[in-house]
């Protein structure tokens, strides 16, 4: 009887599978995953905000100074209170979500890019390319990035560069120094794939090199990259906020979450007025949070090898 | 190994000269020495000399151990080092050791039983920890212990003016030391837990596992003897690799604690244009990630029988 219903069962699901591509099949399992989807979730409602929010608030304009009204506590004309200079919190920290949302995944793009492309290459042709492309990926590797990237911030405020464009700056060095780790995870995922039947068939239909690649390798790497792509978003946003902390990254009059946090890190600000920092580091907690478990989520819906414990 | 640390300080080199000024401009820029004065000591110190030549000659030093003068301290860097290294190294080592205690039981219960809701709790919490952005944690720890409930210190690592028996100033320490061991905990338990739990799972799953299961061995002895045996070869490799990481020094933490390791010390020297510093302690850490990979590997051999016979 169960053996029966089993049976059934089992027809029922071969002819989902065949009707269901890969991508379908990975969307349910991700449906079925709450946290990821909680995740995913309030990571869009985060990013709609931080986009149409300051559209609609009525206090746009970043360079307005209100001294009158500086570091008033959270009322109804100011949701989250003011701070030193009298500009709305709340808005500030919508601001600041553009700004460091923008600049995670803009630097995640760039790095996943550059990693992903550099790492097809050195894991397609091998030989002497990926020879130099790897003792690169080793000393970049073994560089350590938190020191690196605050000297070379420091390096920007030293020869004065203007504050809008050092945004776009502090994209390419974290991008710069974070694109080796992917460069040398797809490289070993290119070269097994290279090595698969299918490959062979490419070879003796005798197509050029770059369609291999990106046709026929591409597809095939490309649910890792998603993974390791989002995963990558929040630690970026983590060393971004950082070095805006430190007062090296995004600087004033533009907000980031991080010199948010920075601006209430003076003794009086700090002990009396926690409304003047503290969303700002549970914004960066929270996103970077959504991210890392839709990233997880991600993994286990992606790459069914890796499905945990069932 | 050794043309990775020698492509890692070319390029730490390179990004040290270009921060614009030294060490000299910055410790007697304002002072009121003669030009003349400043030219003589910059010559002194080799600091005249191009960018190549200035680099063949510590590297030279450095080959003989010696890594130059810390113009911030008036002492060789390696003294520095060695002062402050062992203040990073208590804070490391107690908060590794209790992130192993805490992490690997949990992470293997959370195996045992996944998506219960003990799992579910500690995979937020796991997240939550790799989410939350180190300074700001440290500062709300500040912010509850030592501002509104006064019941641990601010910041430092002795009380300062207060004459004390030795008993005493070791319970000073111990009480000084608590928030920042708990901020590099939290940072670290997640990764741990995650990894233990993973390693775990892949393990939980095999058929040696449903054997030993059958032979009617009790769960406690299915899970710890047999299972975790096997689980424990990465988890010991990892530990390995991650024991040079405790003399690295947590440049963010420190700093907001005003706890004096070499992380902070590292942040102020770069202010300071400490280049001969900055550069003795990049290199530390690119030497101390070598020997953890190093470590790791080997540890991999020594515990897994599997690939000795290999």
């Amino acid at each position: 009887m169960s053996n029966a219903i089993a049976k059934t069962k089992g027809t029922a699901q071969k002819k989902k599978d065949v009707i269901e591509s890969p991508w379908h099949l990975a969307a349910r399992r991700l449906r079925r995953n709450k946290m990821a989807m909680i995740g995913l979730i309030f990571l869009v409602a985060m990013i709609l905000i931080c986009i149409i929010g300051p559209l609609i608030s009525p206090y746009g304009d970043i360079t307005a100074v209100d001294i009158l009204h500086a570091k008033q506590p959270p009322s109804a004309a100011h949701l989250l209170g003011t701070d030193t200079n009298g500009r709305d919190i709340f808005t500030r920290l919508m601001l600041g979500g553009r700004l460091s949302l923008l600049i995670g995944f803009g630097a995640t793009f760039l790095e996943i890019f550059i990693g992903t492309f550099l790492g097809c290459l050195a894991g397609y042709y091998g030989g002497a390319v990926d020879a130099v492309m790897m003792r690169i990926v080793d000393i970049v590797m073994a560089i350590p990035g938190m020191p690196i990237l605050i000297m070379i911030s420091a390096i920007f405020s030293d020869r004065h560069v203007d504050t809008g464009s050092r945004i776009y700056l502090l994209m390419l060095i974290l991008s710069c120094i974070g694109w080796v780790g992917t460069c040398r995870f797809i490289r070993g995922q290119v070269l097994t794939i290279r090595e698969m039947d299918y490959m062979s068939a490419t070879e003796a239909m005798g197509l050029h090199d770059m369609r291999k690649i990106f046709k026929h390798i591409m597809p095939n790497v490309f649910p890792l990259i998603i993974v390791s792509a989002t995963l990558a978003v929040g630690d970026t946003i983590l060393s971004e906020s950082t070095l805006s902390y430190l007062g090296v990254g995004v600087l004033p009059p533009y907000a980031s979450w991080g010199n948010m946090v920075q601006e209430g890190s003076n003794m009086i600000d700090f002990t009396l007025h926690p409304w003047m920092w503290m969303p700002a580091g549970f914004c960066i907690l929270a996103t970077v949070l959504c991210i890392n478990l839709l990233g997880d989520g991600l993994r286990d819906a992606l790459d069914p090898r890796m499905v945990s414990g069932k | 190994m050794i043309p990775i640390l020698l492509g890692v300080s070319i390029i730490v080199f390179l990004l040290v000269a270009a921060i614009p000024g030294d060490a000299i401009d910055a410790k007697f820029g304002q002072s009121r020495l003669t030009p003349q004065r400043i030219a003589e000591m910059k010559a002194f110190l080799g600091l005249d000399q191009p960018v190549g030549i200035r680099y063949v000659n510590w590297l030279k030093n450095a080959l003989t151990g010696n890594f130059g003068f810390s113009i911030q301290y008036n002492e060789p860097v390696s003294h520095v080092i060695h002062t402050y290294i062992w203040n990073s190294f208590l804070l490391a080592i107690v908060s590794f050791v209790l992130e192993m205690v805490i992490a690997i039981p949990i992470g293997i219960y959370s195996a045992t039983k996944v998506h219960s809701a003990f799992d579910v709790i500690f995979t937020i919490v796991a997240f939550a920890g790799i989410s939350l952005p180190s300074f700001f944690l440290a500062l709300l720890l500040q912010k509850a212990f030592s501002v509104d409930l006064g019941w641990l210190p601010l910041d430092g690592m002795s009380s300062v003016g207060v004459a004390m028996g030795p008993l005493q100033q070791f319970g000073d320490v111990c009480l000084h030391m608590i928030l920042p061991t708990i901020t590099l905990t939290v940072m670290g338990i997640g990764g741990t837990m995650r990894y233990v739990r993973t390693s775990m799972l892949e393990v939980i799953n095999q058929d040696y596992i449903r054997t030993a299961r059958s032979k009617g061995l009790s769960e406690r002895v299915v899970i710890y003897k047999h299972a975790f045996r096997n689980a424990s070869i990465p988890i010991v490799t990892f530990i390995g690799g991650a024991l040079p990481g405790l003399f690295s020094g947590a440049m963010i933490t420190e700093t907001v604690f005003g706890w004096p390791g070499i992380g902070k010390i590292f942040l102020a020297s770069i202010s300071q244009r400490d280049y001969m510093f900055i550069m003795g302690y990049v290199m530390l850490l690119a030497v101390l990630v070598m020997i953890g990979n190093l470590l790791s590997d080997v540890l991999y051999s020594v515990v897994d029988p599997r690939i000795r016979l290999k």
